[in-house]
């Protein structure tokens, strides 16, 4: 009698059984997805891999619909396979979507236990159809592709490093705002370029985007240095042009907050130690040579990053988390809920010291 | 007095008329009548012939102890003394006019030489076996451990062939709860038992629990394996003439250890061991791990694995766990093919078995390349541990853990390793616990699982137990 | 019951019990609940929790259960492990096994709890051992989320309000729930075995350490807008930390955690058996499987959101009575009796 009852509660958990069980091979793998319109009338475009063996080949779905959820099961009735999104590597937002509330297009995946959170979030100019559908043949998987193509930025400390968890985390965090890579398609080949990072109000785009040079120093001054600092100017001297490229060792940067009436300074002394990469009128070993290129790259430096500080507080978008600083250590200066609009007046000045310590392998 | 005409046929009829057994009569000084009864096959006959010219030189001078010798021993005449003793090869001088016996025991039984046993192969060290006769193994053993206080005794089991159980111990270390164990438990098997014809019997009668997947005795044919444990103050058993010794009570761990750790050098033997130990784990959890992925949670892959995955298995017809049963019995049979074939066909058997099987049925699209790797890597693990017995029931573990991931995913596997923790805990070897120094948890010994520590550093050594003994 | 135990094995016992199933949890209730100075909150709490143990320590002697406070501690406990299971099967439906029917996964986590609970004492004692090295894989893969951690985040301080403090302190305390295990298990301590407050003291520097972290990890992490919306921190921390060779660590987390809490499960149990058996009992298995019937039918009754947002919102009130005021009252008790037998 026992034996008979252990059978059958065995057989009926076997017969049952595997509730939970999502085969792997009988799932479509989406890596990328495109958001476009907003909440209401919404696109979205979905990579399909169209080829079991080939897995750079693949499709673009279009899904439309008035939520997130209703555009992914409306494109999915196209697909003889279930759609999953466990693998997504890049949401692909356009500009337009984003200037709605980021956050609401986005709870889709932050509800769901099975996304990802390490997926990127990037901001397109134009429709994301045309980042998707390339006419270039890509040399790896479309996800792995955006994915290994911001991550270079990251490693050059161009972007800061995002996911959709610290994109969420900003979005809510007061004093410091969102910043997501900025792509836009270039040439006519219309392959994906790197085109500096997007500035973000709340959970808002604010229709404002840094230039390459101008985010590699929102990141150094708002994260830190990532693995390699990479810059290079044009220097005119005498009427000629000379190239003068350079990698920043360390990026150490010092903050000073007063108050001075009822506006806030910050100032920040900035030492950037560099090797030389390129100058071809070589003669680093003197004295006056290094200093006069010392200074050309402290002006211009400078130069690029009060712009940028412009930028952001002309957008209003505390893009280097200044207001973190300013609420930890200057509580007295911090006003919860108002930190926007002082942060559009106050004055912010940076004083940067550069040193060239090597000559790179020639003088 | 007998009569000595009656008296052999009496001796032959005893015997069944065998046609091996002899029984002469030859003429001795002091009786006259002599009959000398052996089995042919069994007897050393040279060495009888010098102890009965010895006998012969001693009676006739007379001494007191005529009879004594080495090899023989007067005693009162019996005839089922008798035939116990030649059944035992022994050979019997009987005298029949003061009805005594003198017996010689000097069997000459068959027996090999001490090679290496093949299954324990070690790199360095000692390579001597036991082989099929216990004076040649005890032998072995005292030759190692040249101290009075070594301990044997012996308890005859089975009422068809009157096997010997030889148990020895080390009367310093031995922990003495553990002794009066072991013989209840070798008393109990005593009435129990009709005959011992596999060692692997002892098994069942002196395990804490014989079903148990994990054995809780350890098996060796190697002397210097034996002599390492005795000085752990374990209890080894030896059935009559079987080259294998069995060591109770151990710790799994004390599985994984090989003579090999202890001979290689330090950093050497500790990697190895850790290897090891780790293969315990892959043994077991990989196939599952595989198929809990693959069926349920292969969002934990990175995109760049993930990718080569799906092309693998996508055009699978089967379920994960169908494919991984596959490849896991086409191992087993190439296991026990070659285990059962002789030598010289091993070969063919690993060629077709590995390569064209293995090949031709990933072409075929049966099985995905990945399940091959994961069931091969899976295999080679549970080979690693240098146990016999063990790498079995590693072997069979892991076909559990393979189901209750198909049909619950990690989840399954968590179960299943709670379980068998739990089992672990339990079992005991000889009531000690099986798996010291985790439990009961003694922090400071649980290293020695990983690392071997130098000779010169004295309590640096792994040893499963105290010498004292904990108890669970 | 009969057995023995080390002071090793009693603080490994106590520091599963205690983390067991919350620690994936208790910091979003703790710094919601404690404002910005939570952190501190939960320091504060660590400290009185070491003194609270050094006074249980010198006075473990008089904590003898009586048939009522023995009823009282069994039913709280009983309580604890239904609301524990309930919270464990909701959170692995939402993480992992959305489809499998409840009643499977709550039979399979109740079967090994019962495996464990008609084991030998031992292997109660023992099991949490299996766990200590997961301890040491979690706080390593918790150390990858060290360059998203803002320092700037635990300050200012100074800012919580008072009602905040109140409440904050009442979850750090919260956060070493089970303490009254110590007093249940000491007497089973070996006597060659000195217990000495060095030694409560590295098992308390130990159990801050590891909570203290977690806590940190998550209060450095998140902006204190978007942790009222999250509720395992912990697992989303994991969630959003890719090493080169897992995606998704949150998934094997979500197991350990659920290994250990299935082990802090069967450390309750054996409380309840230790506290039943103290009076000879006739039959040895059928109270445990009509304790685990109970759990089961009653886990499966209250399994729903709500009684999962309860037991977040009221669960630093058990701290308090079960293991304070009811240990000090039948230490108090004891002891008065004691010296009333000694006139």
């Amino acid at each position: 009698m026992r034996k008979i009852i252990v059978f059958l509660l065995l057989s009926s958990v076997f017969l049952s059984g595997c509730w939970d069980q999502r085969l792997y091979k009988e799932l479509s793998i989406i890596s990328v997805v495109g958001v476009d319109g907003h909440i209401g009338d919404l696109k979205a475009f979905y990579a399909y891999p169209s080829s079991s063996d080939d897995p750079t080949k693949y499709i673009v779905l279009e899904g439309v619909g008035k939520t997130a959820r209703e555009v992914r099961m409306n494109a999915n009735k196209k697909t003889e396979q279930t759609m999953d999104i466990a693998e997504l590597t890049t949401i692909l937002v356009s500009e337009e979507t984003a200037k709605k509330d980021l956050y609401s297009l986005l709870d889709v995946y932050y509800r769901s236990a099975e996304s990802p959170m390490t997926a990127k979030v990037v901001i397109t100019d134009g429709s994301t159809k045309k980042f998707l559908e390339l006419k270039e043949n890509l040399p790896k998987e479309i996800g792995e592709y955006y994915l290994d193509f911001i991550q270079s930025f990251e490693k050059s400390s161009i972007y800061p490093v995002t996911n959709l968890e610290i994109a969420a985390n900003k979005m809510f965090g007061e004093g410091r705002d969102l910043a997501l890579p900025y792509l836009k398609a270039s040439g006519d080949k219309g392959l994906p370029e790197g085109e500096g990072i997007a500035l973000f109000n709340g959970k808002n785009y604010t229709g404002e985007h840094l230039t390459m040079r101008e985010s590699t120093f929102a990141t150094l001054i708002g994260y830190g240095k990532s693995d390699i600092i990479e810059l290079a100017y044009l220097m005119k001297k005498d009427g000629k042009d000379i190239s003068v490229g350079f990698n920043a060792i360390r990026f150490k940067k010092n903050m000073k907050v007063t108050q001075v009436g009822n506006n806030i300074k910050v100032k920040y002394n900035i030492y950037m130690p560099i090797v030389m990469t390129e100058y071809p009128p070589d003669h680093l070993d003197r004295t006056k040579r290094r200093k006069e290129l010392e200074k050309f790259i402290e002006g211009r430096v400078e130069k690029d990053i009060a712009r940028m500080f412009k930028k952001s507080q002309e957008a209003s978008s505390d893009v280097v988390g200044i207001g973190e600083d300013i609420r930890a250590y200057y509580p007295n200066l911090w006003k919860d809920g108002k930190w926007k609009e002082i942060y559009k007046d106050i004055k912010i000045e940076t004083k940067v010291d550069v040193k060239i310590v090597r000559s790179g392998s020639i003088r | 007095m007998l009569q000595l005409e009656s008296m052999v046929e009496k001796l032959k009829a005893t015997f069944y008329n065998s046609v091996d057994f002899i029984a002469r009569e030859i003429s001795f000084p002091k009786d006259q009548y002599a009959i000398l009864c052996y089995y042919s096959s069994m007897a050393n006959k040279k060495d009888v012939q010098d102890i009965v010219n010895v006998l012969k030189v001693q009676t006739t001078f007379n001494e007191k102890d005529w009879d004594a010798t080495t090899a023989s021993q007067k005693e009162a005449y019996n005839l089922e003394t008798l035939v116990e003793y030649v059944c035992q090869g022994y050979t019997v001088l009987l005298l029949l006019n003061s009805q005594q016996m003198v017996r010689f025991t000097m069997p000459n039984l068959p027996h090999r030489s001490p090679d290496e046993p093949t299954n324990e192969a070690i790199l360095r060290g000692a390579h001597e076996g036991f082989i099929e006769d216990t004076d040649v193994n005890l032998g072995l053993i005292r030759k190692r451990m040249r101290v009075p206080d070594l301990i044997v005794k012996k308890v005859t089991v089975g009422t068809d062939n009157k096997a010997d159980v030889y148990y020895m111990y080390l009367a310093r270390f031995a922990n003495q709860e553990n002794l009066t164990d072991l013989e209840r438990r070798l008393n109990n098997m005593k009435d129990k038992i009709d005959g011992l014809y596999a060692s692997g019997q002892l098994n069942d009668f002196i395990e804490d629990n014989p079903m148990s997947p994990f054995p809780q005795i350890m098996n060796t044919e190697r002397p210097d394996r034996v002599f390492a444990n005795l000085t752990e103050g374990k209890i080894v058993m030896m059935a009559d003439f079987s080259p294998t010794a069995y060591i109770t009570p151990v710790t799994l761990f004390s599985f994984y250890q090989s003579p090999d750790d202890f001979n290689s050098r330090v950093i050497v033997g500790s990697f190895y061991r850790m290897v090891r130990v780790f293969s315990f784990i892959t043994a077991i959890f990989l196939p599952a791990f595989y198929i809990a992925i693959v069926s349920f949670h292969y969002e934990v892959l990175p995109i760049e694995l993930s990718k080569k995955l799906k092309l693998d298995i996508s055009e699978i017809p089967y379920r994960p766990i169908f494919e991984a049963l596959i490849v896991e019995i086409i191992i087993e049979l190439i296991r026990e093919a070659s285990v059962r074939l002789p030598q010289a066909l091993v070969q063919t058997i690993g060629i077709v078995g590995g390569l064209v099987v293995g090949d031709v049925i990933i072409n075929a699209g049966l099985v995905s390349n990945m399940v091959v790797i994961v069931v091969a890597l899976t295999a080679i693990s549970s080979y690693v541990a240098p146990s016999v017995e063990l790498n079995t029931s590693v072997r069979v573990l892991r076909f559990p853990f393979m189901f209750a991931a198909a049909l619950l995913g990690f989840f399954g596997i968590l179960i299943g390793a709670l379980i068998l923790g739990v089992h672990l805990c339990n079992l005991g070897s000889l009531k000690s616990p099986y798996i010291y120094p985790l439990v009961p948890f003694d922090p400071k010994k649980t290293k020695q699982i990983l690392f071997r520590g130098k000779h010169t550093t004295s309590g640096t050594q792994p040893s499963s137990f105290d010498p004292r003994g904990k108890k669970l | 019951m009969n057995f023995t135990i080390t002071k090793v094995q009693l603080f490994v016992m106590l520091f599963f019990r205690t983390t067991g199933i919350i620690f994936i949890a208790y910091s979003e209730a703790l710094l919601n609940a404690g404002g910005r100075d939570a952190w501190i909150m939960f320091f504060i709490a660590a400290a009185f929790v070491f003194l609270q143990l050094c006074v249980y320590e010198k006075c473990y002697k008089y904590f003898e259960l009586g048939k009522i406070t023995r009823w009282i501690y069994i039913f709280s406990w009983v309580i604890l492990l239904i609301l524990s299971l309930v919270y464990i099967q909701y959170t692995l439906n939402i993480w992992v096994l959305g489809n499998t029917p409840n009643y499977v996964t709550l039979l399979l986590m109740l079967l090994v709890s019962y495996y464990i609970s008609v084991s030998r004492p031992s292997t109660a004692v023992n099991m949490p051992v299996f766990i200590i090295p997961f301890v040491f894989v979690f706080v390593f893969f918790l150390l990858f989320a060290v360059p998203e951690l803002r320092v700037s985040q635990l300050f200012p301080i100074g800012k919580s309000s008072g009602h905040e403090w109140i409440m904050g302190m009442l979850y750090g305390l919260a956060s070493f729930t089970g303490l009254e295990g110590y007093l249940v298990l000491r007497k089973y301590v070996l006597t060659e075995d000195k217990m000495r407050f060095k030694d409560i003291l590295i098992y308390q520097t130990i159990i801050t350490v590891f909570s203290g972290f977690l806590m940190l990890v998550v209060k450095m992490y998140f902006a204190p807008a978007s942790l009222p919306y999250i509720t395992e921190p912990t697992l989303y921390i994991l969630k959003s930390i890719e090493v080169t060779f897992v995606k998704r660590l949150d998934i094997f987390f979500l197991y350990m955690w659920l290994g250990w809490s299935i082990i802090s499960l069967s450390l309750i149990v054996f409380n309840i058996r230790i506290v039943y058996f103290q009076k000879e009992r006739k039959h040895k298995k059928i109270p445990m499987v009509v304790l685990h019937l109970l759990i089961f039918f009653s886990s499966i009754a209250f399994l729903n959101i709500r009684s999962v947002e309860f037991l977040r919102a009221h669960f630093q009130y058990i701290y308090i009575p079960f293991t304070v005021i009811l240990p000090a009252f039948i230490i108090w008790k004891n002891k008065r009796r004691e010296t009333k037998c000694a006139k």
